[in-house]
């Protein structure tokens, strides 16, 4: 159904706000998931190395 | 209905509003929406319900630059086109990929991801997809991606029966479309070869769907022979035509097997954010981490030891206790949209209708060896900053020689109908209509003006229903 067509029935709206519910849902659930990794871990280039054509951490070879 | 010359078609009586050129998943999309909206259309597809060599045959030409892919293999010619034979592996372009870069030239779209959201639930449908994930971050340079490894639907087999009972569509076969006419406001018919005799065809509205390369030579063809008539504003005509290069470009010793979700073939997808490739000055690329058995890995965590020897203890620790705990990294990356890259008409040789083959000149360019070369040094910091490996850099990868032995690209053809507001810099309009002319439209990749990482088909199948709708609205009035 094109999208003009789901707007005449009222039909957007109503799945717009399911969805921004689930959105909501969805992004407190997944970021608990994504804690272990470090969500907004920020990457300084300064703390990383080449060696050997190897990406490493300043800390691997210090 | 399913025609096997045009003949029949025209002894049927059955009138199309639209003629589609192509039965590719476009040109089956756009005419399937046309029919559901009660829009009569017909499909001209040049090859048979079969592949066969005399039908492939036509797509033969030559390729110029890098190491390409030969022309009559890299596409098929028949009933269903090119997903007879695709991977079925599906993710939206990225809402960044529609952006325009301020550090790459000619890129951005004039429509944004919000114009094919509303399709992406029918693509799933259309495509047998399972649901899309959201992306999972996992620094802030990279994030884990969904790549859906579909079934690959091959448009003929699903869509066959839906068209042989349709009566809106009529799908013709062996109609080989060669060239349309038009006098620079409108296409005004074209020109078929069906069953060995020409027949002029005319219908109110067309749609180019024949695949990322034929678009262009048909095209090009067509003005040609019409003076410019088809498309008056032409100056980026069968240019900035894009692949998606990748190549094995490195290893990875992992921490442990589960350090990523791995899917059942043993991959895992990774793409960069906006400001990491904003600040690289690169474009957008996909990692493809593919694991490996442990005895691989042993090599690649011996070499480890001679630069990182306290890394490598702790990682062979961990290797001890785990089977797979390495892989092979692939890098598949957006192509910067270049001029030179193009397709132009042979001026020697000429297929079996007259029609001049193709010629295809492209490049890998140096903001594409930055993608590649940038990218994975960004993915291999992301690695290790959440100390989930390392990674290793291919040899050849420092010294900008690309293997001509490997996989090279995608077999992705996309650009030489490039969708731009302005007719000085593109073809089509954000509607996917050929500017300066009212009634020709164009579908698949060719419309793309960048590429993004991701596998084209999905988008493809997004915008062609978002053209089908809004053709259905144009063909009614």
């Amino acid at each position: 159904m094109p999208p003009e067509m789901k707007a005449m029935t009222g039909a957007s709206r109503v799945r717009k706000a399911r969805a921004s519910r689930r959105g909501v849902l969805f992004g407190l659930v997944s970021s608990l998931f994504l804690l272990p990794f470090g969500r907004f871990k920020r990457i300084e280039r300064s703390g990383f190395v080449e060696r050997g054509g190897w990406i490493l951490k300043r800390s691997d070879v210090e | 209905m399913i025609f096997s010359t045009y003949a029949a078609l025209k002894e049927s009586g059955f009138l199309p509003r639209v003629t589609v050129v192509g039965s590719g998943p476009a040109g089956i999309t756009i005419a399937r929406t046309l029919a559901k909206m009660g829009i009569p259309v017909a499909i001209f597809e040049a090859g048979g319900e079969d592949i066969t060599a005399e039908s492939q045959e036509i797509y033969e030409g030559e390729t110029f630059g890098d190491p390409y892919f030969t022309l009559d293999t890299t596409r098929l010619r028949y009933f269903g086109g090119s997903s007879n034979h695709w991977a079925g592996w599906c993710r939206a372009i990225d809402a960044m990929d529609f952006e325009a870069k301020h550090w790459v030239p000619d890129t951005g779209w004039p429509i944004g991801r919000n114009a094919i959201e509303p399709y992406l639930s029918e693509v799933h449908d259309i495509l047998d997809l399972v649901p899309f994930e959201d992306d999972k971050p996992i620094t802030e340079d990279i994030s884990l991606i969904q790549l859906i490894k579909s079934p690959a639907v091959r448009f003929a087999k699903k869509y066959r029966s839906d068209i042989a009972h349709s009566r809106n569509i009529a799908l013709v076969l062996d109609t080989y479309v060669t060239e349309l006419a038009g006098d620079g406001t409108a296409v005004t018919g074209a020109s078929i070869l069906s069953d060995g005799k020409v027949h002029d065809h005319d219908s109110p509205f067309f749609v180019v769907a024949t695949g990322g390369i034929e678009n262009s030579r048909l095209l090009l063809w067509s003005n040609e022979r019409s003076n410019g008539g088809v498309v008056p504003h032409a100056a980026a005509l069968g240019r900035y035509w894009m692949e998606h290069p990748q190549f094995i470009a490195a290893d990875v010793v992992l921490m442990a097997p589960d350090a990523f979700p791995l899917d059942a073939q043993g991959e895992a997808f990774f793409s960069p954010s906006f400001n990491a490739i904003e600040e690289a000055g690169i474009l957008n690329f996909g990692v493809r981490l593919i694991a490996k058995p442990y005895s691989g890995t042993k090599e690649t965590l011996a070499d480890l030891a001679c630069f990182a020897p306290s890394a490598t203890e702790w990682l062979s620790a961990k290797a001890g206790l785990h089977l797979v705990c390495g892989g092979h990294v692939s890098v598949g990356w957006e192509q910067a949209p270049d001029r030179e890259n193009r397709i132009t008409l042979s001026n020697d040789m000429r297929d079996v209708a007259g029609v001049p083959r193709t010629e295809l000149r492209w490049k890998k360019n140096d903001i594409d060896y930055r993608t590649l070369s940038e990218g994975l040094r960004i993915f291999g910091r992301s690695l290790a900053a959440v100390d989930a490996g390392r990674l290793r850099l291919a040899d050849w990868v420092d010294k900008r020689t690309y293997p001509d032995d490997a996989e090279l690209a995608g077999h992705h053809h996309m650009g030489g109908t490039r969708m731009n507001l302005d007719p000085k810099r593109g073809i089509v309009d954000a509607d996917c209509k050929v500017h300066g002319i009212r009634n020709l439209y164009i579908a698949g990749s060719s419309v793309f003006p960048t590429s993004g990482h991701a596998n084209p088909t999905t988008t493809i199948t997004a915008l062609a229903l978002r053209l089908g709708y809004h053709l259905a609205s144009k063909a009614a009035a």
